[in-house]
């Protein structure tokens, strides 16, 4: 009688898990159509006919492949000037960031000093001013530095930006590795520089990479400052290139399209490639040890 | 050693990364025309003017169109403004509310001229606070597109020419089928849609009526009033598109262009992407439906000059060589559009893609008009005609309270 009422139970129980499962999975499926279905109708767009963009009912496959858009795009030489640009942008504020973001780190996670915490917190409250407020100063500052319509001054702006994450984000990883490597390092006879090129970033190595695809995805995206500090088109990057696009008499939708579709993919294969290490990254950056 | 490469190579991605600092005879054309062109046309433009002024050289400096009139007043702002601009004309008072204008009255004069005052579109040139703040390098007439295909459907031969053939026939096409409308009518309120402006005020001008007087607004005149009847009417009777107030210009453009409206009041240079992007479309364009009188609402890309430009006198020389009859006629075959200076009309009629042919055919002795620019705060003019005529159109409000409405909030929008 008793063995008859725990195999109930046992059943009732691996029901109620195949349920929960299945309500996990169905949500997360839920989740994936939602976040997936715009850069699939982005490259739905990218292949048809501007007449066919707009049909009705919507297809989300083309009756017949369009690479008008991609052909266009692919051989003006101004929007191949635009992706240098930005991987010039993107990669110079991604290694600055990363050296510079780190050593910070280093001193704080390492060394206590007069008014480390001061400082750390002054690094956390920059990222609490809205961005548009600061065009205008940062703007005239440019202005003033003789570096508008440069990409010196893109570089600066977004490292303004990138920097503090960074600082935050290495600081919280370098706090999750113990101190014993350091001291054990210093009797071997390491310097402070040694001890962190040596022992700790080779252990920091997913800290780094989330640290370095997050500030690369920042100077990748960024609009705002890229519009209002750049003044020619050999100085603009991929958003400014694609905003061109919206005319006042209309957009074109295939040309767009393709051209989002070429900007997005170096971050697209970017995170599929580390996406591992960005997840370990984040949670153990944010969580102290 | 290893110094000395460090310094070169830092040298190096310095001068590759910074371009070269403004020269005496550089001047700085700040617009939008050439993000709209895709033939190249501006580069050549430049370069032919490069080459017949070798003491002048201009920086073409292309913005995205929604994003020009936050440029100019914010470069001017900074004091890095350009020395030729493109304009919009509703932006006129404004910006002259900032000092970003020169007059040009004096440069309109000057002997040497390219062309003559007399031969340029008006609507640019009529003065506000007693100065011509701009020129027209091209011209764009307001006319309705029309989709001869659903207009057959519907039992029609002809396009409609009165307003009554107008809403009669838009409420036919609507009764055709489910997802078919007569006409788009783009009030939403996002910008850079223009709402209201884009087909309010091309009904209107046909209707002989006006919105402003002189610089003051006049928005609850009986002309006005019969006007928005019209709207209200051609609504209730189903004619319009539904969604009128999340429509923008944009999707009213492809809505036309997809073949689900039978008409379409915009600018004749849409005529290009229409055919060109949907060739089997049964396409005609005529003057907008008139209710006797014959004037249209007329847009352009017009040209000034920054006050704070040190190069004003080779600006002019550059504005003066864009306002060629030749150099005109070219500007205007490239936009699809209608010269500035009207001499140059006979050559941009050579070669012409004949929907530019028909516009000038049909808008022939018609009077141009433009009203935004001596708005005092044109966008903020026409966001509040937006909201006003979206209460109407949802059945808040009559045509004789949007109007008032209007009218009132135009006032207090002045002062």
């Amino acid at each position: 009688m008793a063995s008859t009422g725990i195999q109930a139970r046992m059943i009732n129980e691996e029901r109620q898990q195949r349920w929960r499962r299945f309500g996990i999975y169905a949500a997360l499926t839920i989740v994936t159509i939602i976040l997936v279905f715009p850069i699939l109708w982005m490259i739905s767009v990218s292949l048809k006919p501007t007449t066919e963009t707009f049909s009705l009912p919507p297809r989300l496959l083309p009756e017949e492949f369009h690479w008008g858009g991609y052909a266009k795009v692919l051989s003006d030489p101004k929007f191949r000037t635009f992706l240098i640009n930005s991987y010039i942008v993107g990669l110079a504020v991604t290694f600055l960031s990363l050296v510079i973001g780190t050593l910070a780190a280093f001193g704080f996670s390492r060394y206590r000093f007069f008014g480390d915490r001061v400082a750390k917190l002054f690094v956390i409250t920059t990222q609490m001013v809205p961005t548009i407020t600061l065009l205008i100063p940062y703007f005239g500052v440019i202005v003033f530095l003789g570096l508008y319509d440069t990409l010196w001054g893109l570089i600066l702006t977004y490292l303004t930006f990138a920097l503090p994450y960074s600082i935050v984000m290495m600081n919280g990883y370098l706090d999750t590795i113990p101190k014993d490597f350091d001291e054990a390092a210093t009797i071997d006879g390491c310097s402070p520089l040694g001890v962190l090129v040596r022992v700790l970033l080779p252990v920091a190595v997913p800290g780094i990479i989330s640290t370095a695809v997050y500030t690369f995805l920042l100077a990748w995206n960024e609009f705002l400052f890229a519009l209002a500090l750049t003044r020619s088109m050999e100085m603009r990057t991929v958003p400014v290139g694609i905003s061109m696009m919206v005319g006042e008499f209309g957009l074109k939708w295939d040309e767009m399209m393709a051209f989002s579709v070429i900007g997005s993919l170096p971050v697209l294969v970017l995170f599929m490639l580390v996406q591992r290490f960005v997840v370990g990254g984040l949670s153990a950056g944010g969580v102290k040890g | 050693m290893n110094k000395f490469r460090l310094s070169a190579w830092t040298f190096a991605a310095a001068t590759a990364l910074t371009p070269f600092t403004t020269q005496a005879g550089q001047i700085e054309w700040l617009q939008w025309f050439a993000a709209e062109d895709t033939s190249g046309y501006y580069d050549q433009l430049v370069a032919d003017f490069e080459a017949a002024h070798p003491d002048i050289t201009v920086k073409l400096v292309t913005q995205p169109f929604g994003k020009v009139r936050e440029s100019i007043v914010t470069d001017n702002a900074i004091g890095v403004g350009s020395d030729v601009l493109g304009l919009n004309m509703p932006w006129t008072k404004e910006f002259l509310d900032i000092g970003i204008l020169e007059p040009l009255d004096e440069y309109l004069t000057r002997e040497g001229n390219s062309f003559a005052a007399g031969d340029l579109v008006e609507a640019p040139l009529g003065k506000i606070e007693g100065h011509t703040w701009m020129v027209p390098l091209n011209a764009f007439p307001f006319v309705m597109h029309v989709n001869m295909g659903l207009v057959r459907q519907a039992g029609f031969e002809a396009p409609p020419t009165t307003w009554e053939e107008f809403a009669e026939q838009a409420k036919a096409i609507s009764a055709l089928e489910d997802g078919i409308s007569g006409i788009g009518m783009p009030f939403s309120s996002q910008p850079p849609s223009n709402g209201p402006i884009l087909t309010f005020l091309p009904l209107l001008y046909a209707n002989g009526g006006r919105i402003m007087d002189g610089s003051t607004p006049d928005f609850d005149n009986p002309k006005v009033v019969e006007t928005l009847q019209l709207l209200k009417d051609m609504q209730d009777e189903g004619g319009i598109a539904p969604g009128a107030a999340s429509r923008t210009g944009g999707v009213d453009l492809e809505e036309f262009i997809a073949g689900r409206t039978g008409f379409l009041i915009s600018p004749g240079v849409h005529s290009s992407a229409i055919t060109g992007r949907n060739a089997e479309l049964d396409y005609t364009l005529v003057r907008v439906p008139s209710n006797g009188e014959q004037a249209y609402r007329v847009h352009g890309w017009e040209l000034g000059i920054s006050a704070s430009s040190d190069n004003k006198d080779d600006a002019w020389t550059f504005v003066n060589y864009l306002l060629s009859p030749e150099v005109n006629a070219q500007a205007a075959q490239a936009a699809n559009a209608l010269p500035g200076n009207l001499k140059a009309l006979d050559v941009v009629r050579e070669g012409a893609d004949p929907t530019l042919i028909k516009q000038i055919d049909i808008l022939e002795g018609d009077t141009p008009v433009e009203e935004m620019r001596q708005s005092p705060k044109a966008a903020g003019s026409w966001a509040v005609m937006t909201e006003e005529i979206q209460a109407m159109l949802r059945g808040d409000k009559t045509p004789e309270e949007t109007a008032a409405a209007v009218q009132a909030r135009w006032l207090e929008l002045a002062q």
